[in-house]
């Protein structure tokens, strides 16, 4: 490997391990359980590496991250449908996330309506609102045109300005 | 979504340009309703924010941060980190080699080219042309008709992306052929899927990988078609299963 290539390497390296944080509180917008989320997390990260120098540099690594989960759970889903599990009805259990830590009331409330929101709208929600991408970086990563990602934002945002009231 | 309520999403997310954004402030300094409705947005994000951020704070498990600092790279081509650059350097165009093809309408000539330069391996499906227009046969049609994106196989010969409604009120999919390498739209006419539009989708790196580059897969000129058709949004789940239940009939 050359001297250059390997700097862009560890750069690279650098960034992912800089938004680990991040990334593991995405994985928990697509699985409820804090172990499945950070599998999801080691995927999305052995994946990346393996296609690191498809990366444009200059352009957001998150978002480029996010999309890979995104991918990824989707085939994740399905192979469990597959398996025959039962994916957890999540009327049934719009519960709270297990992160296995204390948190505040609030954030037990406000995490029971994220669950309770149809898929969909929890990720715009949770990429415009939390991640603070722009709509034009969360379309793209979820594969959606922007007036459906806008659409989806509204309702989830209407949708959890009722449940948390 | 009234377009009213649209533009005060916009605002609060920071997403109106200059222009647009001085004209909603102006609204807003006349408006006492909005300025509570503003703030009634802004206070939801606040509180998102706040119960969400303490999850950055959490150790992160050290099997991650390994992996990370760690697990292999590459597989991909070995390219110098200064050619690595220079291509990102080159890339900002937003047109790709490849491009919608312009004059569909007028396409006897582009079925002929489309049929053997796109659909020419047996069993990959194919094109036949009825007035004017371009119908879709074989696996593709039957993949358009039949499979619901909720529901793909992980891998299948021709992948469904997503479905919508156009603004004539028609039913329309963007599909990929895998082993060919592109991607297109067809909307329901009657019995019969037409062809809107294709252009060349990346090749899979990797093959047997699952993994879907988010963004890369699907041509950008696909979802900028599709972003001008829409009539709406894409539909989700229930609405493709009602569509199919209906023969994808407007």
């Amino acid at each position: 490997m050359s001297v250059e290539r390997a700097a862009g390497l560890a750069e690279f390296r650098e960034q992912l391990v800089a938004l680990l944080p991040r990334l593991r509180r995405v994985a928990r917008g697509f699985a409820r359980q804090s172990a499945d989320a950070d599998d999801l997390v080691q995927w999305v990260l052995e994946r990346a590496l393996e296609r690191w120098l498809q990366w444009r540099p200059g352009t957001r690594l998150d978002c480029w991250l996010i999309g890979i989960m995104r991918n990824a759970w989707i085939d994740e889903l399905r192979s469990r449908r597959r398996r025959g599990e039962v994916l957890l009805d999540d009327e049934a259990v719009a519960g709270v996330a297990d992160h296995g830590a204390a948190q505040p009331l609030e954030a037990l409330a406000i995490e029971a309506a994220l669950h309770a929101l149809p898929e969909e709208q929890r990720l715009a929600v949770l990429l415009v609102l939390v991640e603070g991408l722009s709509y034009k970086e969360a379309a793209a990563a979820l594969e959606v045109p922007i007036g459906t990602l806008t659409s989806r934002l509204a309702r989830g945002r209407e949708a959890l300005a009722v449940a948390l009231a | 979504m009234t377009p009213e309520d649209e533009q005060l999403m916009a605002y609060v997310d920071g997403e109106l340009d200059p222009m647009a954004r001085s004209q909603f402030e102006r609204a807003l300094a006349a408006d006492p309703a909005l300025v509570r409705r503003v703030a009634a947005q802004r206070e939801l994000r606040s509180r998102l924010a706040s119960s969400l951020d303490p999850q950055l704070a959490e150790p992160v498990p050290e099997r991650l941060l390994q992996i990370a600092r760690t697990a292999p790279a590459g597989k991909a081509p070995v390219v110098a980190l200064s050619a690595w650059r220079a291509r990102a350097r080159a890339e900002p165009r937003a047109a790709r080699p490849w491009g919608w093809p312009a004059a569909l309408a007028a396409s006897w000539l582009l079925a002929g080219v489309l049929g053997v330069a796109l659909w020419r391996a047996p069993g990959a499906g194919g094109l036949s042309l009825r007035n004017g227009q371009l119908v879709v046969r074989g696996p593709v049609a039957s993949a358009l008709s039949g499979s619901l994106v909720s529901a793909q196989p992980a891998n299948p010969a021709v992948r469904i992306g997503l479905s919508f409604r156009d603004h004539a009120g028609r039913l329309c999919r963007t599909f990929m052929v895998q082993a060919q390498s592109s991607a297109g739209i067809a909307c329901r006419a009657g019995p019969d899927w037409l062809v809107e539009g294709v252009a060349a989708a990346p090749a899979e790196a990797g093959g047997a990988d699952r993994l879907r580059m988010a963004g890369s897969a699907w041509p950008a000129s696909i979802m900028r078609e599709v972003e001008q058709r829409i009539d709406g949004e894409a539909l989700d789940a229930a609405g493709e299963q009602r569509a199919r239940a209906q023969d994808w009939r407007p």
